[in-house]
Parts: C-alpha cells; sequence; structure tokens
C-alpha cells in the first residue's frame, strides 16, 4: 500500500465537477481511497488526518489530489485515470442537431417560452407578430411604425385582458429587468421605474439620473400614440400597474408629450390609486423640462442633485442671427424648440429639425444608426452667413451607431462657429462616454449632459452673436 | 468578443484596474476564474452558477489559457470580455409579511454567532473546511450573512474574524464572503428569500439546493440558521412590522441590540 | 431581481437583435418574409377576431379527443342512403366534362358495376348527357376515396364510429395494387374483382367486424395508427404494418365466421397481398377526427384537403361546407418501369385527409423508408415534418415521431400560418397516369396550389368583418 499526494494549480472551476471526479477516480482499480478537494488549511487538516502527506507550498487555490492505493505499481494508470477523469468531466455532449430558424413569431415562442417579442418588421404586418406574442402569453416591444391605430387598440385590449404590456407602436427604447430592447442605454438597477411615450426623452432622462447615481429597474416604453384620445393610455395604465407591483421600484415616472386632457385625467386619477409613488412628467410649452423632471426625480428620492457637467467651451460667436438645431432625438429636438422659442420669440428663423421624422427616414436608417444626411445638413449651415450656432444631439447606447465621433468630430473641428452638443449617455454605455464627450470638446464643442442646458447655452450665445 | 452581463463593483473594479497579464486561478469548461486587484473574478458560461463576483455570459462553455487587462477591458486569450449590461446582484429585503410564524421552523437550530468571541470560534472552526471549490461551511457563512444583510442588519464581529482568516480558504471563496457581507448574492438565493411565506417557496428551495454540488445546501443552512436567530432579535421585529417598506437597497444598521 | 434571465424574440431587424445579444442575453430570431402577395390586410382582420384564438384551441382539441372505431361494414346504398344513378368521388365538386382519366375511367366502371349500362364505354355518353346520374363529392356524404375514389350503391363501406358523439364516416374497400377501378381501370377483370368484394370479402368482413364489436368491442382504428407510426408506417403511402395489425385483430373472428374455408382463405390472401388494405381505415379515421371541427365560428383550422384529379380543394372549420379551389398539382417524384412525367395524371384522391390529419407527408420524419420511393434523403423528410410544425396549431400526443424525440405530429393546418409563411402543406402521394386504366406510374411529393389559401383566408375575413 502507498500513498500519493499531488497539487494541480488553475485548477477546475466547479464543486459539480470535484466531486465527480473525486468520484470516477474513487472507481479505479487498485485505488483505496481517494480526495479531491480545495488545499484550504482545513482541508489539509482533514487530509493529514487521513494520513496524506501535503506539500508545504500548497495554497488554498491549489487543488489537491490525494490517493491511496493497495497496489504500488496501479500509481501511473490511477493517475492517467484521474486525467481522464477531469477531461471527461469537462466534455460537453453536442448539442442539439441544427434547427431551420422559427418562420412566425408564434413558432419562436415555442421554443424559447416566456420570452419577450421583439417586433420591427412593416407596419401592416406588425400586428399579426405582435398578436402571436400575446396569444402566446409574452409581452411585446413593437418598435415598428406605421401601424394602423384600430390595430393598435385591439392589440392592447387584448394585451390588457392577458394581464400583458404592449410596448409601441412606434416604441424606440425599453428597458425590462435591465435588458435593453431598441436603444436603450446601459443602466444599473435602482429605484425608479420609467413609463415613457418617447424614446429619447426616456434617454435623456436615464442619462442624467445615471450621472447623479441613481439607477433604474425598468424603463417602459408605450408608444408616441398611446395617451391620444383614440388608444387612452391603455399601455400607459398597464405598465403603470406593472412598475407598482415591483417591489424593486421605489419611484413611477410618467414622461410624455401633453396628452389629451381627459386621457391626462385618468393618468392621474390611476397614479394616485398605486401604492407607489408617481410622477409625471408631461412635458410641453409651460411644463418643466427633461432636467428639471429629473431634478424633481432626485428630490423625490432625497437624492442630492448634481452639477450637470459640461466640457469643453464653444467658439466666440461672430456673426450671424440664427440658432440651427439638428437633433436624432425627436424630444429632444422638441425640447430644445420649446426652451429657445420661449428665450427668443416664435417666429425668428431659428430651427430644429429632427432627423429621425419621416421625413427625413425615408430609404434610409435612423440617423441614430446613419449620421450622413445630418452632417451634410451640418456642413452647409457652417458656411450659411445667417447661422450663429449650432446645437446638436449625439444618444448613446446599444442600437446607435458604434463610434458617433468617428465622423462627427472631425466634421465639428472643421466649423468655426460655436457649436454646443448635448450627448445624452450612461457611463457604462458601449460607445464610452467620457471618450465621447472629450473627443467632441477636443474639436471644439461645448458639450452638456442635459438638453435643456446645452439649448439654453446656445440660445446665450445666439444673443451675444446678435449684440 | 464574448458578450457579458456585469455587477456595477465589477465593472468599477475593472475599469480602474491596470493593465497587464492577470494570473488565471480556477478553469473549467463552465467558467473561468482571475485575480484582479486581490479578489477573484469569473467569466461564467450560461451553465455555471451565476456567482455575484463575476461576469455572465452565454458561452455554451470556454476554453481559456491566459488572461490580461487592457483598458479596464478583460481579455480571455484574444477574446476581450465586452460588459453590455449591468446586472443586480442585490439581496432583495426580507418580504414585510409577518415572518415571525415563519422562522420557528428554525430555532432549534439558533446558534447565535455575532459576539466577537463566538464569532473568530466559528469562523477557527468552519472557515475553509468542506468539499468544493468553495468549501461547504464558507457557503454557510454567506448565506448566514445574506440573510442578515436582508434584514437590514451589520455583524461586525463576524465581518472582522472572516476576514482575518480569509487567506485560510480559496481566493474564491474568500471574495464571495465578501460580496455576502456587502449583501451581493446568486438569484436562486434572492429568489429563496423573496418566496418565503409563499406557495412558491418549495420549488424556490428546491432551486436553491440545485446550485453548485453543496453550495446551494450551505447557502440555505447558513440561511435558515440567521433566520431562527434574528426572530429573537428585536431589531427583526420592528422592522417587519415597520410602516414603510424597506428602501432598495438595505441600509446598514449596528446591531446594539443583539443577543449576547 | 428576477431568477429567470429574459429572453428576447426578435422579428425584423437583425440589428436589434444584435443589440440584444452584445448584453449576453439569448435571442431567437424569427426568419421573417412578408406574407402571400395580398394576404396583409386579410391576415390582419382574422388576427382581430375575437373568436379566432379560443374557436382554433377548440377545434384543435375536439379533433384530438376523437377514438375513431371501427363498428360495421354494409354497402353504400345502405350506409349512405346512395341511391342509383348517384356516383361519389373523390375531391370537391366537378362535373364530367372536367374530369380527368382517372375519374371518367372509374365512373364508367362503376357504371358498369351498377348495371346502369351494358358495357364501360357506353357509360361516356350516359354522364355526358347528365341525365338520371349525378355526381357529388364523398366529404359530402361523410365519406371519403382514394384516387378516384368512386363509390356507387353496391359497394361495400367501412364504417367508422366516434363513440362519444355518435358520428360516423366511411370509405370502400381497397381493391389492391395494379389495374383496379381507382386508377380509372374498368376491364372485365376489374368489375368481376369489384363484384368478389361486394359478394364475399364485404360480408365476411362484416361478419368478423361485428363478431368482435360485440364480444371484446370494436376495433380502435385510431390506436392502430398510435402504432404503426412508431412501426414505419405514415399511414398515406405506407400502410403495411397498420394491415398486419388489422389482419390480426379480425383474423379469428373471420375463421369462425361460418363462411366457406375457401372463401376465407380468399379472404386473408387478398388483404394479405395488398400493403394499401388499411388505407382504407387510416382516411375516414383522420376524416372523423376532423369533423369534429367542423363549423366551430372563426377557427382557420383546415378540416379537409382532396382532389378530384382537375381540381385541388380545401375545407376550413370556420367556413362551413364551401370549398376553396385551385389547378391539382403534378406530383415530383420517382416513376415506375418507363413511365415519366408526361405520364402522370395530375393529383387525385382524398387520401390528403391523411396529412390534413398530421401523418402522411406531415409525419414522413417517422417512416423513413418512404423518402427513397419518393425521391428525398432522410434529413429531407425530418426537416419536412419539423416544417410542418410551422403551419398547424398543435401536435398529437397520441401520434409521435420516435426519431424527433417523440414529438407529436403537426396537426390543425392554420390557414393564416401558411399565408403568413408561404409554407405549403406537405403531401406524399402515389401518382395515377393520365390515361384511365394505366395503373400508378410513380410516387412523390406535391403541395395544394399556393392560391387557395388567400382565398380561403378572404373569405374568413369576410365572415369575421360581417360579423
Amino acid at each position: 500500500m502507498r500513498t500519493h499526494v499531488e497539487l494541480r494549480s488553475g485548477a477546475y472551476a466547479d464543486s459539480v465537477t470535484l466531486l465527480q471526479v473525486s468520484r470516477k477516480v474513487q472507481d479505479i482499480d487498485g485505488i483505496l481511497a481517494a480526495q479531491v478537494a480545495m488545499a484550504t488549511e482545513l482541508n489539509i487538516e482533514v487530509l493529514t488526518e487521513m494520513g496524506f502527506d501535503v506539500p508545504a507550498d500548497a495554497t488554498a487555490n491549489d487543488m489537491v489530489v490525494a490517493l491511496r492505493l493497495d497496489d504500488p505499481d496501479a500509481l501511473a494508470a490511477a493517475l492517467a485515470g484521474v486525467d481522464q477523469a477531469l477531461r471527461d468531466v469537462n466534455r460537453r455532449d453536442s448539442g442539439p442537431t441544427e434547427l431551420a430558424p422559427p418562420r412566425t413569431t408564434a413558432a419562436a415562442l415555442r421554443r424559447a417560452p416566456g420570452g419577450i417579442a421583439l417586433v420591427s418588421v412593416p407596419g401592416e404586418n406588425a400586428f399579426v407578430e405582435a398578436m402571436d406574442a400575446i396569444e402566446a402569453g409574452s409581452d411585446v416591444m413593437v418598435f415598428s411604425d406605421n401601424v394602423p391605430v384600430q390595430q393598435e387598440v385591439r392589440l392592447k385590449e387584448y394585451a390588457a385582458e392577458r394581464g400583458l404590456l404592449v410596448m409601441g407602436p412606434d416604441c424606440g427604447t425599453a428597458i425590462v429587468d435591465g435588458v435593453g430592447l431598441g436603444f436603450a442605454n446601459v443602466v444599473a438597477p435602482g429605484p425608479v421605474g420609467i413609463v415613457a411615450a418617447s424614446g429619447t426623452g426616456c434617454q435623456q432622462l436615464l442619462a442624467l439620473l445615471d450621472h447623479a447615481g441613481v439607477g433604474v429597474a425598468h424603463a417602459l416604453g408605450v408608444g408616441g400614440r398611446d395617451l391620444s384620445s383614440d388608444v387612452r393610455g391603455l399601455s400607459t395604465h398597464a405598465a403603470m400597474d406593472r412598475l407598482d407591483r415591483d417591489p424593486a421600484v421605489e419611484l413611477v415616472v410618467v414622461i410624455s408629450k401633453p396628452p389629451a386632457a381627459e386621457v391626462a385625467a385618468g393618468v392621474r386619477e390611476h397614479a394616485g390609486d398605486l401604492d407607489t409613488a408617481v410622477e409625471l412628467a408631461l412635458l410641453g410649452p409651460g411644463q418643466p423640462d427633461l432636467t428639471a423632471a429629473a431634478e424633481r426625480i432626485l428630490a423625490r428620492l432625497g437624492r442630492p442633485v448634481p452639477d450637470w457637467p459640461s466640457t469643453g467651451t464653444a467658439a466666440a460667436p461672430s456673426g450671424g442671427t440664427l440658432l440651427r438645431g439638428f437633433f436624432v432625438g425627436g424630444t429632444l429636438a422638441a425640447e430644445a424648440k420649446i426652451i429657445a422659442t420661449d428665450l427668443l420669440g416664435a417666429d425668428a428663423g431659428h430651427t430644429f429639425i429632427d432627423f429621425g421624422d419621416d421625413a427625413y427616414t425615408t430609404g434610409r436608417a435612423h440617423p441614430m444608426i446613419d449620421p450622413t444626411l445630418r452632417l451634410e445638413h451640418l456642413a452647409q449651415a457652417a458656411t450659411d452667413p445667417d447661422t450663429a450656432v449650432l446645437l446638436l444631439d449625439v444618444v448613446l447606447g446599444h442600437g446607435a451607431e458604434q463610434d458617433p465621433v468617428a465622423l462627427l468630430a472631425p466634421a465639428l473641428a472643421r466649423i468655426d462657429k460655436p457649436i454646443v452638443v448635448a450627448v445624452v449617455g450612461t457611463q457604462a454605455d458601449p460607445q464610452g462616454l467620457e471618450r465621447t464627450v472629450e473627443a467632441l470638446a477636443d474639436a471644439g464643442a461645448e458639450v452638456h449632459l442635459s438638453n435643456a442646458a446645452a439649448t439654453r447655452r446656445a440660445v446665450e450665445l445666439v444673443e451675444a452673436a446678435s449684440r | 468578443m464574448i458578450p457579458v452581463g456585469a455587477p456595477v463593483r465589477i465593472r468599477t473594479l475593472l475599469s480602474l484596474s491596470p493593465d497587464g497579464a492577470v494570473p488565471v486561478l480556477h478553469r473549467g469548461r463552465d467558467a473561468v476564474y482571475v485575480e484582479v486587484g486581490g479578489q477573484c473574478v469569473g467569466v461564467l458560461g450560461r451553465h455555471a452558477v451565476a456567482v455575484p463576483c463575476g461576469l455572465r455570459s452565454r458561452e455554451e462553455s470556454l476554453a481559456v489559457t491566459g488572461a490580461r487587462l487592457v483598458g479596464g477591458v478583460l481579455h480571455l486569450d484574444d477574446r476581450p470580455v465586452v460588459i453590455g449590461r449591468i446586472v443586480d446582484v442585490a439581496v432583495p429585503a426580507l418580504p414585510s409579511r409577518e415572518v415571525d410564524h415563519l422562522l420557528d421552523r428554525w430555532t432549534d437550530r439558533c446558534l447565535d454567532r455575532r459576539t466577537d468571541q463566538r464569532a473568530s470560534q466559528w469562523v477557527e472552526h468552519t472557515i475553509g473546511r468542506g468539499e468544493g471549490l468553495t468549501p461547504y461551511e464558507d457557503d454557510v457563512w454567506c448565506g448566514w450573512l445574506a440573510v442578515h444583510r436582508a434584514a437590514g442588519l451589520a455583524t461586525p464581529e463576524v465581518d472582522g474574524a472572516l476576514r482575518s482568516a480569509a487567506h485560510r480558504t480559496t481566493l474564491l471563496s474568500a471574495t464571495l464572503l465578501e460580496c455576502a457581507m456587502r449583501g451581493e448574492v446568486v438569484p436562486e438565493f434572492a429568489a429563496y428569500l423573496t418566496a418565503l411565506g409563499t406557495s412558491a417557496e418549495t420549488e424556490r428551495t428546491a432551486e436553491l439546493l440545485r446550485v453548485g454540488h453543496t453550495s446551494g445546501r450551505g447557502m440555505l443552512h447558513g440561511a435558515r440558521m440567521a433566520l431562527a436567530c434574528l426572530r429573537s432579535a428585536s431589531t427583526l421585529a420592528a422592522t417587519a412590522r415597520a410602516p414603510s417598506p424597506p428602501s432598495r437597497r438595505p441600509q446598514l444598521e449596528a446591531n446594539d441590540q443583539g443577543a449576547a | 431581481m428576477t431568477t429567470t434571465l429574459p429572453t428576447v424574440v426578435n422579428v425584423g431587424a437583425d440589428l436589434l437583435a444584435d443589440a440584444v445579444a452584445s448584453q449576453a442575453v439569448d435571442v431567437t430570431r424569427v426568419a421573417w418574409q412578408p406574407p402571400m402577395p395580398g394576404t396583409a390586410a386579410d391576415l390582419a382582420t382574422v388576427a382581430a377576431d375575437p373568436l379566432r384564438p379560443a374557436a382554433n384551441q377548440r377545434a384543435l382539441e375536439a379533433t384530438l379527443a376523437v377514438t375513431a372505431r371501427l363498428v360495421d361494414v354494409v354497402p353504400a346504398a345502405e350506409a349512405l342512403g346512395l341511391q342509383a344513378g348517384e356516383f361519389l368521388h373523390a375531391g370537391p365538386p366537378i362535373t364530367w366534362d372536367r374530369a380527368s382519366g382517372p375519374l371518367r375511367g372509374a365512373l364508367m366502371g362503376g357504371a358498369a358495376l351498377e348495371g346502369l349500362v351494358g358495357t364501360p364505354e357506353e357509360a361516356a355518353a350516359l354522364f355526358e348527357s347528365g341525365s338520371s346520374v349525378s355526381l357529388a363529392p364523398c366529404h359530402s356524404r361523410s365519406a371519403v376515396g382514394p384516387m378516384a375514389g368512386v363509390i356507387t350503391p353496391s359497394m361495400w363501406m367501412f364504417v367508422l364510429e366516434d363513440t362519444d358523439t355518435g358520428r360516423r364516416t366511411y370509405c370502400s374497400l381497397n381493391e389492391g395494387l395494379g389495374k383496379v377501378l381507382r386508377y380509372g381501370a374498368y376491364s372485365p377483370d376489374v368489375l368481376n374483382r369489384l363484384s368478389w368484394m361486394s359478394g364475399v370479402l364485404g360480408p365476411l368482413l362484416q361478419r368478423a367486424v361485428r363478431m368482435v364489436r360485440d364480444t371484446t368491442g370494436p376495433i380502435d382504428v385510431t390506436g392502430i395508427l398510435t402504432q404503426m407510426l412508431q412501426m414505419g408506417d405514415e399511414a398515406h403511402n405506407r400502410n403495411r404494418a397498420g394491415t398486419l395489425m388489422l389482419m390480426r385483430d379480425l383474423a379469428p373472428a373471420m375463421v369462425t365466421s361460418g363462411m366457406s374455408s375457401a372463401d376465407i382463405a380468399e379472404g386473408f390472401r387478398f388483404i394479405g397481398g395488398n400493403d394499401h388494405f388499411f388505407l382504407n381505415l387510416a382516411m375516414p379515421a383522420c376524416k372523423l377526427a376532423l369533423d369534429a371541427a367542423r363549423g366551430i365560428e372563426g377557427s382557420t383550422m383546415i378540416v379537409a384537403m382532396a382532389r378530384n384529379g382537375t381540381d385541388f380543394g380545401v375545407q376550413v372549420a370556420g367556413t362551413g361546407d364551401e370549398w376553396f379551389t385551385g389547378p391539382a398539382q403534378l406530383a415530383d417524384g420517382l416513376f415506375l418501369g418507363d413511365y415519366g412525367p408526361e405520364d402522370a395524371n395530375p393529383d387525385i384522391g382524398d387520401s390528403a385527409i391523411t396529412e390534413t390529419a398530421g401523418i402522411g407527408g406531415f409525419a414522413m420524419a417517422t417512416a423513413p423508408a418512404i423518402v427513397r420511393f419518393v425521391g428525398g434523403s432522410v434529413p429531407d423528410a425530418l426537416a419536412t415534418t419539423r416544417r410542418m410544425h410551422e403551419i398547424t396549431l398543435g401536435e398529437n400526443p397520441r401520434w409521435s415521431v420516435p426519431v424527433l424525440e417523440f414529438q407529436g405530429t403537426p396537426t390543425g393546418i392554420d390557414v393564416t400560418k401558411v399565408c403568413r409563411t408561404g409554407i405549403l402543406p406537405q403531401i406524399n402521394t402515389g401518382m395515377a397516369g393520365r390515361i384511365a386504366g394505366v395503373g400508378q406510374v410513380g410516387a412523390g411529393l406535391v403541395t395544394p396550389p399556393a392560391e387557395i389559401f388567400p382565398k380561403a383566408l378572404a373569405r374568413l375575413a369576410e365572415v369575421a368583418r360581417a360579423r
């Protein structure tokens, strides 16, 4: 009889494995006893008591193989057996044979039950796929637009019967249980639950809250038309209930353009019935902007309001009278227009283009993915003597182009006029918030996290240019 | 590249760590564990236990020779591990339903470990002992600690004793003990606590038991011991009947009313 | 926090699926294609029909719940009240002038068999004039017939019954291979054989079936189908195991039937020599099950697929007895002897009722032997059965396919899924010679003409709108 003890470092990663190896090794011919364990102090004590001699240089991260053999000549075979057992345990059976991909949402949900469906087929086909999801008991996000309103209503009524949520149609952003759908920023989990009838409006809030160190549990999009009098907020109400039931959510935030009056009243009433606190951010002329809404949210959570950051300095104004806004986010464009109009007057000729609008996206990808059209307009405006100040947004997050500064920074660097940019992003966004901000500042732009602040700064510069 | 979900803390740790080679401590089909900044960080495949110190991927299996950090991004051989999502690893607050009657079940197992002397004794007799990559007794401590955090209670004596003895167990286990001290748990543990006293409790208990080989059993053991002892703690009674729900990340309160 | 990681089903832009995958979340990608041209609006109308989901569920359940039992064998005059001059045929309604060779030949033979004319050749004039003879689909009288499927009053019929409801379906006795009436042959040999079948086989089977029925209980045909599918039969082109099991169940009662040994022996020889004998039980068993779904308002499930040699027709649960028809197709497969594609008649027979019920071509994966006969490969067979799951409502828990891990056969063809995916039901069929009486020229794969499905869908949409 003899014993054999050896150490293996970089050992195998899970306990099930170690135990399986132990068992297999014990079954090898000629082995009386076997222990395969991590070389912690107490385990070494146990092994020592069992009569094994553990090397002094064993560390807790090493795996110990201790064998007691009744036939000393069996050692080589025994060790080979140990090696084999370790290899076997790491082999994985080949998976199921290649299946053709599913052809409908219904077929896909049979394969992956409980999944959430994300529909972006053409508008005339979206309803059928979304109904598959509701029928299968799954929530659905409808990214598609141009879905007839009667279909939207039917879809949402059916979903309500089944206790499910329809996010959309025309919903570009959602975060469900930490998973971003569509154009979505990477956020830490936290106490806020957002119900949003606007994608980029939601994204601005996510960015500001992220900077303030506040996480978001869910951001449920409801589609641009949900709060109209036709649809009556069907998804908004369902989303509010869903967030109310989640114990992780301490504050529900509803953001939207002002809905139809009777729909707004319904939302307020429902908000009053929830157990969870609700903050309504119904944007529009005379209403608080997104940044003010973020500040209210922080106040209600008892969190400090940080200084919203700005990096870089805009060039000094040098002529021209007009503010030219070029946006990829519809709500950001609308917010800028409201703020600027309030301060500068309505008919002064300032422009705020939303490149995500249908007029600019026929036959081309959304500007958050394809920057070409906006860059062309930017170049033209830069050489127009009437232009005083340029105002842009850059929206980061999943779905948006991987490196927005690659083309934008050089383009801005060629411009002499003052440029203000709102970079809407979170610390963990894939494009890198910090490097994006720095690249644009290096190119001569003044970069803000808050679109409202960026707009006010642009207005300041316009006023300075006129003087 | 390997897309992963990561806890906030790990993301921050990696982004602040310097470039260079990174030691691989354990490698297996389902997970790889490396050492970064003195702690253990895992890169987990889809079948691995979702430990709170790990980056969670959907890889079927992992085969790795070496690892390094470049610009805050971990690389396994040539493949960058890219964090696409942040995962929540926080233990949920204990349900604010009446939990007293639940805890009756385990009072006989109450072995209060919280005073200085008891803590050091218990730690000495247990840390690093047992089968598995994370020794069984360490997992018991993890369950015990996590339940205390779920109840909003600090355990300074035990924390101190565990930290002093950390070198006596594997780095992975020591890291997981730190996670538990911070109230960070595997998803099955969180689900188990949330299900206490509901019709889902049996199923969630079974799911927890299936974690690892003995880890789940250890965590459950520790959880039940903690729940039993907390029954007698007046602090818990006050928490359970508190009018407002506990905050999402339980604020730690010193347990100055604990049993001696 | 949730334990289950949400999974996402993406239907539409790959970019959105990529964005989810980059978050380490499983995504199932639907291989979506636009639906059949012109169907988008009708698909939406039918998808919106509040009756549809429950109606389809009821239709499927009703079909799956039926057990078909062999309760009797009686002449068509008695079973169906068929009068002199009345002829039933396979497929949707048709007139003599449009009928193809095999159907005309079978009708002529049938007329001679019933003594309406002296020789089959004289029958052509009889059918041309149209007086004193009438044609109707077998389906219109709760019956089915293979190939030409001609039924006349003196032909003996299997009687199958659903004991729960008392509903019945019927089918003629299978003549065997070669030159037979169902392929349009009408020679004296054919007529003599038919006379023997009416004079000896029918009565023999009647005695045996009744004896079994009254002692141990009627033969469970659905149960035989369950076993057949595990023995390499798919019940359309391959019925060997079924035939043998039927013989086993009837043998003792045939022996003690009281008829002469010579007749009994001839009966056994006849049945035993015809591997397709069980087809004439498989077909009415399938019809009995599908008929349970007829008339369920709002259901889009197909309850019959049938061909008359000129037209292919389908009937749908939610549209009553209406037939939706298009040109019967030519099968694609292998030919016997020197025959070639120019020798084949368009698709003919009620035997597609097997595919309608989820077996035959739908269960190809369970009958690898058949694929070589129809010109395919084993992977093709597996892929076909899998593909049929895309267009069906559910799976049959009793009829399962071993090689697909005992997955139930794809059951309940959904008109909407066919229109959405463009996947046509796959039928395994024998090919009849175009010239009457030539017989079988080959076997192969065939589908319905695509156009019938939009027609059926349009009618379903019309009915839904009118409600």
